[in-house]
């Protein structure tokens, strides 16, 4: 069993684990709106990876063609907004900037995922949906005051940098591209960490489950960002944080639902 | 080659006939089965174009195109007997059974056509594992549509969720028979077990509808 295939295993017990739980609350009605579509989403996510994970074992040398597990990956991003933007009203207005801001994020990264894997309509189609979770997710940050005007000009830097490296490898010399390469990593995972250490932080902290949610939901944006961007260890590696940002999710959610 | 055509019309003519003489409930269980045998057919001619545009194999196609195809025509039909004549969600569970109940039985007439029935086994498996697997999905698909309306949360998104799941359900079966061996065997069971699990669901659902 090679790496990949352990932690997708991995990942599709966690994913169960967490819908068992979720479905738990909803039966008990613990759980709102927000906590059905989560479930929802952590559904088709769950049942993409068994997919894969099926494909894998019968044709492990053929490359998989487009198949409904990447439209059940649409799904989920789509749910996942949902299940945000479910609980109280989003002020889209109040956030146009940053709304304009992720849109522009998501689509320089679906211009560098059609620079390196050629699938033109899949990665549009996977951008839309990308673009409307990071939407979701800004406004809900930006409605809620999670970050302050510091914080955000961080954020804006941190993923101009990304971009304009990532831009740059097409364009300068090997070696040099690969330092630049090595420098976007380092940025990636940084900023990994400092999501999920506020991710834990504000899980642990009783009085504030709004920046939980946030930030637990942020993570997993980020994650999931650094997955799309990364190869061989550095997606590994990004494949096991993201396994840890669904619990935090969910814990995020059941005590914003349990403090209500 | 099948004149699939040739095929439903010879079936679907007693069914249309039957129409004159039955009423209500029953009517609309008949226009249901019908569409879900020409929804059946519609599937099969977009798959095929799709899997000739890009240039799959016929196995290739059916594993992979298929189910997405299938699924999308058989929410599509749902969403419009939704939209047209707002039915109660009693109504809409009895009609995604017969969409998913037609688009099954055309699809084994057309396989026993082309493939033969002289094991009856077979045939028996056949019936078994894709005929409940339209009706599980389809069937989960109405479950899901009801229980969003009921929360007030219908949206673009919660129908893509269902159509998803609906979607990598009949994918996996498609992928899991499509070799032989150990998976095949659990491919044919998955229908059937989730039919068990769900029917404790639409036995609670149903009872709530009447109630």
């Amino acid at each position: 069993m090679n790496a990949e295939v352990f932690l997708d295993l991995l990942r599709s017990i966690v994913l169960f684990t967490v819908v068992v739980l979720s479905v738990i609350r909803i039966r008990q009605r613990k759980g709102k709106l927000c906590m059905v579509f989560f479930a929802m989403a952590v559904s088709s996510l769950m049942l993409s990876e068994i997919y894969w994970l099926v494909y894998d074992s019968l044709r492990p040398d053929i490359r998989m063609p487009f198949a409904a597990n990447e439209v059940s990956e649409w799904a989920f991003f789509m749910l996942l907004g949902v299940s945000l933007s479910s609980r109280s009203k989003l002020g889209f207005s109040e956030s146009k900037k940053e709304m304009f801001g992720a849109v522009l994020f998501a689509a320089a990264n679906v211009a560098l995922w059609i620079g390196w894997s050629g699938e033109w309509i899949q990665d549009i189609l996977t951008g839309f949906v990308y673009a409307y979770f990071l939407g979701v997710l800004v406004t809900k940050i930006k409605n809620e005051g999670v970050l302050n005007r510091l914080q955000w000009i961080l954020l804006y830097t941190d993923c101009f940098l990304l971009i304009a490296g990532q831009t740059a490898i097409f364009l300068i010399p090997e070696q040099l591209g690969k330092f630049v390469d090595l420098s976007c990593y380092v940025l990636l995972f940084a900023t990994c960490a400092v999501f999920l250490f506020a991710a834990i932080f504000y899980n642990i902290k009783k009085d504030k489950h709004e920046e939980a949610v946030c930030y637990s939901y942020s993570a997993f944006a980020w994650v999931a960002t650094t997955m799309y961007m990364s190869a061989d260890i550095f997606y590994l590696m990004a494949m096991f944080l993201s396994i840890i940002c669904f619990p935090l999710m969910y814990i995020s959610i059941k005590r914003e639902v349990t403090e209500e | 080659m099948i004149y699939a055509e040739n095929i439903l019309l010879c079936i679907v003519v007693p069914f249309i006939i039957s129409m004159f003489f039955v009423r209500g409930e029953v009517r609309r269980y008949l226009v249901a089965f019908l569409l879900g045998m020409g929804a059946s057919l519609i599937s099969a001619y977009i798959s095929g174009f799709v899997g000739l545009v890009s240039v799959m194999s016929e196995n290739d196609t059916s594993i992979f195109i298929s189910p997405m195809v299938e699924e999308t025509i058989k929410l599509i039909l749902l969403l419009f007997f939704l939209i047209l004549i707002v039915p109660k969600d009693k109504t809409l569970v009895m009609i995604a059974v017969a969409i998913g109940a037609g688009f099954s039985t055309f699809e084994n007439c057309c396989y026993i056509l082309t493939f033969g029935a002289e094991s009856l086994t077979y045939v028996m498996i056949r019936g078994l594992a894709v005929g409940v697997m339209h009706v599980v999905s389809i069937l989960s698909l109405a479950l899901w549509l009801i229980f969003i309306k009921r929360l007030k949360a219908y949206s673009f998104s919660g129908v893509v969720g269902g159509l998803s799941l609906a979607m990598i359900f009949h994918s996996l079966y498609n992928l899991l028979v499509s070799e032989p061996g150990l998976t095949r065997v659990i491919g044919y069971l998955l229908p059937l077990l989730t039919a068990l699990c769900i029917y404790p669901v639409f036995r609670r659902t149903v009872r709530s509808l009447e109630e």
